[in-house]
């Protein structure tokens, strides 16, 4: 495409109407002073107030921001310890012992804008741009497939060769594309921000989660971070999942990378973000949050720069003060994390990761690790076999499942029973089946061995005879060679 | 109730001139699934090829023998507690909302 119809098109993207609707008297819902003032009224808060945060947290109530403000602010190691504990007492009553795994299929970068921490950035001539044509995708569907995935995340770059006509279609080539037993069943999407009419288009086609990063919350960072482009635009992109609800789109995922400003004020803004989404929507707020963290990029110094980047323990603390917050919300921890944080940072709350990633665009028939084609570089190189046979170490039993998004649990709904504590009911019934399914059709020998120990485990801990009976029944049926049954 | 509902699906086409929208219809059904069957728990959900979204009903139960209905392109109901019904009663409602979701298979949403 010419840069003459590239800039036209820019220019029709942004509907200012369909910001200013959400707005209150002009201004968006986050307020920066009143959120750097909120963090120092809660500066020194005492062990009993945290204590009764903590509690508040277990009986899976959201909390407010002056209590978020003083999770983040303690100081005491013993309290973290507190925290940690409830953290994992909160994964384990909401979801359970089962971690949802997908992969990310990056499928377009080439990008209009110019984030300064981005390997995608349009002024990056060291990035290779690519976008995937049907039967180039088809091949990164059927590796992906055949590695045993049924969720992905798909991934695009802002771009008019890649807008919501380009991604409609792709998400049909995921879901059309079958590999023996072995299919897409939701496919996510990781996109910039949409139109409500764009997204209408994309809820039609079927897609699961739509997820937008604000990347930074506190708007003088994000100007500086996003100097061109459509990404300039802060309140076009907090606005992106609002539109998405009201397009029908009722699984949102939303974001905060990690290293752009103080982690602090992120874990504010992603918590004021919850709060106007249910204001807004009827109680229902984000499917998942994701906290990815900064990770080097091809010929992208801002990165090395950054005075704002978390060490490890601090990485804990904020997914720790995440999973207080929103106990009720999917958390998802990226392979942008090596082995050893997710070992450690799982345990504190994470629902879902991704795992065997491959990044570069058309990475994964190709077996590619040209980082030139890359976002970023991955920490986590594993394939989903040894990490799936890892998280069985760790007691966790690995889900495909996608039975709550084509059984009418989405939205309202599912919010409704997670904040009742009910998903892992059906839940860890049907990560056990999908679980079953992965063993019998991709598994090595080694992780056969270890996850039917998991699973004889896991249905001996299923509270319902009944249901302990019905997946029973479910898993001889797999054994026989029936495929996706769920409850 | 084969006739309840086609009833109010010809009361709602005359009264609106115009061809009834889905939620509408839902929204009728549903009100008259309950009058039929008060302790019944029912959801309806929008289709989008693998989604099934939530659009009303039942927020309480999480059975694990739930009856998956679909009633056209657009358009599903799921039982949760479908064993209060007998088979011929289940049967029966569910060839009346077939039907009536067949008449309107173009609601507009």
């Amino acid at each position: 495409m010419q840069n003459a119809s590239v800039q036209e098109w820019m220019d029709a993207v942004i509907k200012p109407e369909q910001v200013e609707k959400y707005m209150e008297n002009g201004k968006d819902f986050i307020n920066d002073d009143s959120i750097h003032e909120l963090l120092r009224q809660k500066k020194q808060p005492d062990k009993r107030e945290i204590r009764e945060i903590i509690a508040k947290s277990l009986e899976l109530n959201r909390l407010e921001p002056e209590e978020t403000a003083a999770l983040l602010n303690c100081t005491d190691e013993e309290l973290w310890q507190e925290m940690y504990q409830a953290g994992l007492k909160i994964k384990q009553s909401v979801y359970g012992r089962r971690i949802v795994t997908f992969a990310p299929l990056y499928v377009s970068n080439y990008c209009v804008n110019s984030c300064v921490y981005c390997g995608f950035r349009k002024e990056n001539a060291e990035s290779v741009r690519h976008w995937l044509n049907r039967e180039e995708l088809r091949n990164e569907i059927k590796a992906l497939v055949k590695k045993g995935h049924k969720r992905l995340i798909m991934v695009y770059g802002e771009h008019p060769d890649s807008d919501v006509h380009y991604i409609a279609d792709t998400l049909r080539v995921a879901y059309e594309t079958k590999v023996g037993n072995g299919e897409i069943r939701r496919s996510n999407v990781n996109a910039a921000p949409l139109p409500v009419e764009d997204l209408k288009i994309l809820n039609d086609v079927g897609i699961g989660t739509f997820q937008v990063f604000q990347e930074t919350y506190h708007h003088d960072t994000y100007k500086k971070l996003h100097p061109r482009g459509i990404k300039a635009d802060y309140g076009w992109r907090l606005y992106a999942l609002h539109r998405a609800m009201e397009a029908g789109v009722d699984d949102v995922g939303m974001g905060a990378l990690f290293g752009l400003y103080d982690w602090k004020f992120e874990v504010m803004g992603l918590l004021y973000h919850t709060i106007d989404l249910e204001k807004c929507f009827d109680g229902v707020g984000p499917h998942t949050i994701s906290f990815p963290r900064l990770e080097p990029a091809v010929n992208t110094p801002f990165i090395e720069k950054s005075s704002y980047k978390i060490n490890d323990d601090t990485f804990k603390k904020l997914v720790t003060v995440i999973r207080l917050t929103v106990p009720y919300t999917g958390m998802i921890i990226t392979a942008r994390e090596n082995a050893r944080v997710r070992r450690e940072v799982i345990p504190v709350g994470c629902t879902q990761l991704d795992a065997g990633s491959n990044i570069a665009i058309g990475g994964y028939s190709k077996e590619d690790p040209d980082h030139n084609r890359q976002q970023f570089i991955l920490g986590d190189n594993r394939s989903l076999d040894e990490a799936i046979r890892d998280l069985a170490g760790m007691g966790y039993i690995t889900s495909f499942c996608t039975a709550g998004y084509r059984c009418g649990r989405t939205g309202g709904y599912f919010m409704d029973i997670a904040k009742k504590g009910k998903v892992h009911n059906l839940c860890m019934p049907n990560a056990i089946l999908t679980f079953k399914e992965y063993l019998l059709d991709y598994a090595s020998d080694e992780t056969r061995e270890a996850g039917e120990r998991l699973i004889n485990q896991e249905i001996d801990a299923l509270p319902d005879n009944q249901v302990r009976q019905k997946v029973l029944g479910f898993l001889e049926r797999i054994e026989a060679g029936e495929r996706d049954l769920y409850l | 109730m084969r006739y309840k509902i086609k009833g109010l699906l010809g009361d709602y086409s005359s009264n609106s001139g115009t061809e009834i929208s889905g939620t509408e219809m839902i929204q009728a059904c549903h009100r008259v699934l309950l009058e039929l069957h008060p302790e019944l728990k029912i959801r309806w959900a929008r289709i989008y090829g693998f989604r099934w979204a939530y659009l009303l009903g039942n927020s309480e139960l999480t059975s694990i023998n739930t009856v998956r209905i679909k009633l056209n392109e657009k358009y599903g109901i799921f039982i949760d507690n479908a064993e209060i019904l007998s088979q011929a009663e289940l049967k029966a409602m569910t060839a009346t909302l077939k039907e009536c979701f067949a008449h309107g298979a173009n609601f507009p949403q």
